[in-house]
């Protein structure tokens, strides 16, 4: 197979570039809504955002930014109202309420999508699920020395600015309230007890969240939102005890399920033979979970098997029996 | 009202100068939750230097009590006052023991990490930890005797090295006024002791503790004031004056046999 360095940089580093972004500013905040058991937060924004997405951009007839991601912004928070008052009038638990809200949400995005004809332009529900990672394409990129030409920053693709912007925000967050969202994660009571109240940097948490999801949903498509959001985290927790080694793990896996889902998505079946690609978004959410999977079992402390081994390397048992 | 208090407090009746020197001051506290009443109009000042036990049946709203005076749960009435001033301007005063159960111990943070937290409040907002603090945390944790579990991942350690963690998070607040919710349930004799000493040494360092006890048998022993409720307060002072069979009765109803009662007012008043 032959590849052009100028098609590989203008098709398939863009498309990289997506990715890992996406996976970055989604997996970050994802470490604190898995260690606040709200890993359903995630899966609910990623869905809530659609309409949202939708009813701004039919108001002001742009693909930008800010109307998106104030629409999106809108959506989270009267689901937020309506999971609040599902609960309080049903007495429905809370899982249960949020499941409710974000499917419906969800529908009523496709619903809009579908009736107003803003599907098809750019928007449409098989792009709400699998994003457009592989129509990402960043011309004017022949050389690798061209990516730091003002050129090629003006054709930049506005979905990796948008993203790059984003994860870098998310990135600045993160790192400078670690310490308030470390005690408020643990210790709610205490965090609030102490001056730090607890339910403002959650709600602080639930807009890093929801502005991640609208970042990166136009790009990779809700799966691998909801995926980055929790696979890169919880497969970080396997490996370490530690929360600043867990957040740098967990981007250390979200970059390698995000370039190993799309180099295998791309390129994988041509290397058996078959001349098409497999689905990016999809290949990279299976990577994640393979990931998990391996995590699972070979982790040293968390791990079945690591802990079998580690647990008889401490008994003091001869490995071959 | 005035006389419900009177009645509740022979020896003291809450005036306001009174109030603004107390550790605690709680006037018709009242808590509701999904509209049933969980605590109802308690008052309550808390003594300086004092060890308070707060005990009560099972839903007597003891920890409610709690957590309405450190304002992390809505009240339906009442002023609270710490040192004179809202409990929002006075939090760097006051130092909290949650009930172990209310946190995941299964969270990525080792012994030291959750000392730490103790210093939280004082570093404030944004400022990152540094390795002093680690140093002064390492101090408090060697207080409980657990430095050398400092680098141990809390769910590795047991239930009684878990509260003396957080009786070592509480040290690090430095506060005035601390609350404990039940730091004595499902620990070690080791840790029993560990916490009696912590408690005496806050008490000779003049500050007040607050703390919810279900054990009436070593109340007595521990504490030295209490408050006895049942979702309406039922009786508050002197551990003498208030451990009575008759104040203990009206709490507990007829949960405590007439042998048990006279026992543990002989002990009270001893």
């Amino acid at each position: 197979m032959d590849l052009p360095l100028a098609d590989f940089l203008q098709i398939d580093f863009p498309a990289l570039l997506v990715a890992c972004l996406a996976g970055l500013c989604c997996g970050l905040p994802g470490n604190f809504l898995v260690l606040r058991k709200q890993s359903l937060i995630g899966d609910a924004m990623s869905h809530v955002v659609l309409p949202g997405i939708v009813v701004g951009y039919l108001l002001s007839g742009t693909l930008d930014t800010i109307p998106m991601l104030l629409g999106a912004l809108g959506a989270a928070l009267i689901s937020a109202l309506l999971i609040e008052l599902i609960r309080r009038l049903g007495n429905v638990e809370p899982g249960a309420a949020m499941g409710v809200v974000f499917t419906s949400m969800f529908a009523l995005g496709v619903l809009i999508l579908e009736q107003t004809g803003a599907s098809g332009v750019h928007l449409d529900v098989e792009h709400a699920l699998y994003g457009n990672l592989e129509s990402t394409l960043w011309f004017g990129l022949n050389n690798w020395s061209d990516i730091l030409s003002t050129d090629a920053f003006e054709q930049m693709p506005g979905s990796i600015r948008r993203l790059g912007l984003v994860t870098l925000a998310v990135f600045f967050v993160i790192v400078i309230f670690f310490k308030e969202l470390k005690l408020s994660t643990f210790d709610p009571a205490m965090a609030t007890s102490l001056g730090f109240n607890a339910k403002y940097i959650s709600i602080g948490l639930i807009i890093v969240t929801a502005t991640s999801a609208v970042a990166a949903f136009d790009a990779v498509g809700s799966i691998l939102v909801i995926a980055m959001f929790i696979c890169p985290a919880a497969t970080a927790r396997m490996w370490t005890d530690r929360l600043s080694s867990q957040l740098l793990l967990s981007a250390v896996f979200a970059l390698l399920s995000g370039s190993l889902g799309y180099l295998v998505a791309a390129f994988g079946p041509f290397l058996l033979g078959a001349d098409y690609a497999l689905n990016a978004a999809g290949m990279i959410a299976v990577i994640a979970c393979v990931l998990q999977g391996i995590s699972m079992v070979f982790a040293p402390n968390h791990g079945t098997f690591g802990r079998f081994l580690k647990q008889r390397k401490a008994m003091q048992l001869p490995t071959s029996v | 009202m005035i006389a419900k208090l009177l009645k509740l407090q022979p020896n003291k009746s809450l005036t306001s100068e009174e109030a603004k020197r107390a550790p605690l001051a709680i006037e018709g506290l009242s808590v509701s939750y999904h509209h049933k009443p969980v605590v109802w109009d308690l008052s309550f000042v808390a003594p300086e230097k004092g060890l308070v036990a707060v005990v009560g049946p099972n839903g007597a709203g003891k920890s409610t009590f709690i957590k309405a005076a450190l304002g992390l749960i809505p009240k339906l009435s009442g002023e609270i006052t710490v040192y004179g001033k809202p409990v929002d301007q006075q939090r760097k005063l006051i130092g909290y023991v949650p009930q172990r159960g209310s946190v995941d111990w299964d969270f990525p943070a080792s012994a030291l990490d959750v000392v730490t937290m103790g210093l939280y409040g004082k570093v404030g907002w944004l400022r990152p930890i540094r390795k002093s603090h680690k140093q002064e945390a390492l101090s408090y944790l060697d207080k409980v005797g657990m430095a050398d579990f400092a680098d141990r991942q809390i769910g590795q350690l047991s239930g009684g090295q878990q509260q003396r963690v957080f009786l070592a998070r509480a040290l690090a607040q430095d506060a005035l006024l601390y609350f404990m919710d039940e730091p004595f349930v499902g620990v070690d004799a080791a840790t029993e002791r560990a916490i009696i000493n912590v408690l005496k040494k806050l008490k000779d360092q003049g500050k007040t503790v607050i703390c919810v006890h279900h054990d009436l048998q070593s109340a007595p022993d521990y504490f030295d004031h209490a408050l006895i409720l049942n979702v309406r307060p039922v009786a508050s002072g002197p551990m003498a004056e208030t451990f009575t069979s008759e104040n203990l009765q009206r709490a507990y109803g007829g949960r405590l046999a007439p042998s048990e009662l006279s026992g543990l007012v002989a002990m009270a008043s001893e």
